[in-house]
């Protein structure tokens, strides 16, 4: 039935990429943090966290351009989710 | 002495690893774990909750889309709404006290034991005729017989409302918006329990990051307590994927109900201040 099933390799490539690079880092800062080096768990920890709400966005950018020639209509749905999550990083920056 | 980040992790690990076993997700379990369990203030539990939750999803993700059991299409039609939902429950979320998110969290937790009492009811739309509008015909290959199986998205608009209300229920308490969105869409849009649950699996995770990013500008994201949830869950929900089919599925969900309704009790305690 879905003979033009549109390509997801680099979209799951990019969530799997995300989720390691935060996972790893949040694991050094867990470490860190037992060892008690507080500065470096608090930034890895830091950068862990930024990775890991990054990593759904990047998932998004690339599932855009994987779906644009075959699901023009569900690409720009990505696009509309992009959007409200850029809606939700404004309201934080102005409600800080 | 264990450090306090150990019992995290390991609190964290037991609530990521039931919760896959049982299949509802580890928020319902580590929210009330940390903030009863080890005194963690409930904003901040909520906050690395969702963290645990888009770490989960965007892992399972990755593997359903590769196996092409989440439909990415009617996962993209919800996500916009959902999103939109969290940023409302993250949002209120900050406005509300500890306590009455505790007794709203008690209240969740009452009806989702009875939901997985009654058990998920199997339902899906037949492909006759053109699609609607709005609608769509597709379908996923079931690994357990190897068969095509074809289905109609129904309903996505009203399905979208809801949608909002399950990306608030995740905003505002931490959790995954599964135990709304996979009803919905095995219910009112007539799409077969496995693709609803894989779909919904791909939906929390832009969900819990518009509620996240709130919660980490008000300062709710404590470090320390991030690093410890979101690898515990991590390994755990590796651990109870690979459990959930090797352990008596009526019995962990006779367990769940048991330990959901102890911390009913324990959030409505501490929402009446003792």
């Amino acid at each position: 039935m879905n003979d033009q099933r549109p390509p997801v390799a680099a979209t799951a490539s990019v969530l799997t990429l995300g989720t390691v690079a935060s996972v790893v880092a949040l694991a050094a800062a867990f470490v860190s943090g037992l060892i008690g080096a507080a500065s470096l768990s608090t930034l890895l920890s830091t950068v862990g966290v930024v990775a890991l709400l990054a990593t759904p966005v990047a998932g998004l950018v690339v599932t855009f351009f994987e779906l644009r020639p075959s699901q023009p209509r569900a690409a720009q749905m990505a696009l509309v989710v992009l959007a409200v999550l850029a809606l939700s990083t404004v309201i934080a920056v102005l409600t800080r | 002495m264990v450090a306090p980040e150990l019992l995290v992790f390991l609190a964290s690990l037991v609530a990521g690893g039931f919760g896959a076993v049982v299949g509802v997700g580890g928020g319902l379990v580590l929210v009330p774990l940390l903030s009863v369990g080890l005194g963690v203030p409930i904003h901040s539990a909520i906050a690395a909750s969702l963290l645990g939750v888009i770490c989960v999803s965007t892992t399972a993700s990755a593997s359903f889309l590769r196996s092409g059991l989440a439909d990415r299409r009617l996962g993209l039609r919800l996500l916009g709404a959902t999103a939109l939902g969290g940023i409302i429950g993250g949002y209120v979320s900050g406005l509300l006290d500890a306590r009455f998110l505790a007794a709203v969290f008690g209240v969740v937790l009452v009806l989702v034991a009875l939901q997985m009492l009654r058990g998920q009811r199997g339902r899906m739309s037949e492909t006759v005729g053109a699609p609607g509008w709005m609608e769509f015909d597709w379908s996923y290959v079931e690994p357990t017989t190897g068969e095509e199986i074809a289905y109609r998205a129904r309903n996505v608009g009203p399905a979208a409302l809801v949608s909002v209300f399950a990306g608030a229920l995740s905003g505002l308490l931490g959790i995954g918006g599964g135990v709304v969105n996979v009803p919905t869409m095995n219910v009112l849009m007539g799409i077969p329990i496995r693709v609803a649950t894989t779909t919904s699996t791909y939906m929390l995770a832009a969900t819990a990051a518009a509620s996240a990013v709130l919660y980490f500008s008000r300062g709710d994201v404590d470090p320390a307590l991030a690093s410890p949830v979101v690898v515990g869950v991590f390994i755990g929900a590796r651990g109870g994927a690979w459990l959930a089919h090797r352990l008596p599925h009526r019995a962990l969900t006779l367990l769940f109900v048991a330990v959901a309704a102890f911390f009913s009790v324990q959030m409505f305690l501490r929402a009446a201040g003792s």
